[in-house]
């Protein structure tokens, strides 16, 4: 969602909330930030009483460490890496980590009589239940493989490499110990006794199906594809039913993100209509707008700020609604550029200002070439995420430049 | 707590990062020094802060399909500023900006 607002150029206002959730992490508060802050820069006393009684949720950290991140290839802005955004990182995979790990297992727990303070997931229904969730994995995960990154840019190889690997033990031990091959899905939390419950309440939210996606925690292949299935199906059940959405419009709003994200375009398409339906109820909450604006950019049209500075990545996930779309003015680090797709295989790319930028053009499917600019060149192939091929080539694009990349001659 | 609450508690948390989207109440900027805003009966603060305070050259939206992507009441340009789809999907209409907002927004105060 916070792709949204960099869309609409607020990026600067999220990088002034993020900044507030950072500056507020505290050892007094066991490496935890405010839950909620007022205009008056306080925590709001709905959720506070002092630093000893406070509501929070442990995937919130990792979620804000994670958000940091994406924002920052967006931006390419460095105040994602000044002191107190770097402070915050360090505390949060470290001190954080230590603090609520009370088994040395290297997951956060919530113990019996913790009540809302370090709830082990965001399904708050479930938080004395809940030793710890699926979700919270899931965000730790995100985490350490954003700090990863994050040391990557800074040159600080060994705590990149450190981190990456924690990331992946993380990631097997959920792929491994987590799947119930009985039931063919992913457990969804390790129960306060320290053991899985196949019969643990169902949360309407079902943040143990989305968040692992959402995060890019489960494996590709066949457990990716029954995490999606699932979705879906609940998805094709709420359509029919209308208004008995998926955890709610809040819940709805993860899945553009989702089905997008392993490219599930039909999917994407439906609930982003579904979101925009004013029959929708509680479609006034700024989630609902966010995510369609957000995934409108990064999800149908596929613009994404690579890893790789000054390069972005455009993969068109247009479905047969959809012949063509175009999205201009689109802010992405110093520059501002433009994308149109065409269902016949075309885009072109405007760099509308700032340098001349990286543009990485991928289509679905496999081919052994594209035009660029009604030129044959060499393409390369890569697998996605949710095993869709693609087909690519970058190029760079000069200031006030447009490029055409197509899988025809003169497409 | 209900299971919308929370997933509305997340939203606010994460999202309010007025991007990361805030359902819950709304964490909203009140300006780029510093200061957050917490604005308990103001849900679509930041669909209406975007609308309102999309700055010039806001990014703008187009497709072959825009009437039926869109599906908002009433006829809609095939050239739709994504400003107004986030007040339409937001609110229904344009509002002004109430006097809360204002203050916890800093924008207008210029």
């Amino acid at each position: 969602m916070s792709s949204g607002a960099q869309l609409l150029g607020l990026g600067a206002r999220t990088r002034n909330m993020l900044r507030q959730f950072a500056q507020h992490i505290s050892v007094s508060k066991k490496w935890c930030t405010w839950w909620e802050i007022t205009k008056d820069g306080k925590p709001a006393p709905v959720d506070y009483k002092n630093d000893h009684d406070f509501w929070y949720d442990l995937p919130a950290n990792f979620d804000i460490l994670d958000a940091c991140y994406r924002q920052w290839l967006w931006t390419r802005n460095d105040g994602y890496l000044d002191e107190a955004f770097l402070n915050f990182y360090r505390q949060t995979v470290t001190d954080y980590v230590r603090e609520w790990d009370h088994d040395h297992d290297g997951l956060l727990d919530h113990l019996p009589g913790y009540g809302h303070m370090g709830i082990a997931t965001y399904d708050e229904d479930l938080q004395d239940d809940v030793l710890v969730g699926a979700d919270l994995i899931a965000a730790q995960y995100a985490a350490y493989r954003a700090y990863a990154a994050f040391e990557r840019a800074r040159n600080q190889q060994d705590f990149a490499d450190q981190f990456t690997a924690k990331a992946e033990a993380l990631r097997s031990l959920y792929n491994h110990k987590w799947w119930d091959a009985s039931r063919n899905r992913f457990y969804a939390a390790l129960g306060e006794d320290g053991k899985f419950h196949p019969d643990l309440k169902e949360s309407t939210g079902r943040s143990d199906i989305e968040l692992p996606l959402y995060y890019g925690l489960t494996d590709d292949g066949p457990k990716t594809k029954a995490s999606l299935d699932e979705l879906e199906k609940r998805l094709h059940l709420d359509e029919a039913a209308i208004h008995g959405i998926i955890g709610g419009v809040e819940g709805q709003t993860y899945l553009p993100d989702i089905v997008y994200k392993y490219g599930r375009s039909a999917s994407g398409y439906a609930v982003l209509v579904a979101l925009m339906d004013p029959a929708l109820k509680r479609r006034e909450y700024p989630e609902v707008s966010f995510t369609v604006i957000g995934n409108l950019g990064t999800g149908l049209m596929g613009v994404r700020p690579s890893s790789d500075s000054g390069m972005v990545e455009t993969y068109p996930q247009l479905t047969g609604e959809t012949r063509w779309a175009a999205l201009h003015h689109v802010p992405v680090g110093d520059n501002v550029i433009s994308v149109r797709h065409s269902r016949s295989g075309e885009t072109s790319f405007s760099n509308e200002s700032g340098p001349q930028i990286g543009w990485r053009a991928s289509f679905p499917g496999k081919a052994d070439a594209l035009f660029i600019d009604s030129k044959l060149v060499a393409a390369e192939n890569a697998v996605r995420l949710g095993g869709a091929v693609e087909t690519w080539h970058a190029v760079q694009v000069k200031s006030g430049e447009t490029r055409v990349a197509s899988l025809r001659s003169g497409g | 707590m209900t299971v919308t609450t929370s997933f509305r508690t997340r939203r606010s948390f994460l999202g309010s990062l007025i991007g990361a989207a805030a359902g819950f109440r709304g964490l909203v900027p009140v300006d780029l020094a510093g200061r957050v805003g917490h604005l308990d009966s103001l849900h679509n603060f930041a669909a209406d802060a975007a609308q309102i305070h999309a700055p010039e050259g806001a990014i703008e939206f187009e497709s072959s399909d825009i009437d039926s992507l869109t599906a908002s009441a009433g006829p809609k340009p095939r050239h739709l500023p994504m400003s107004e789809t986030a007040t339409e999907l937001g609110r229904g209409t344009k509002q002004p900006c109430p006097a809360e907002m204002r203050f916890a927004c800093g924008i207008c105060r210029t």
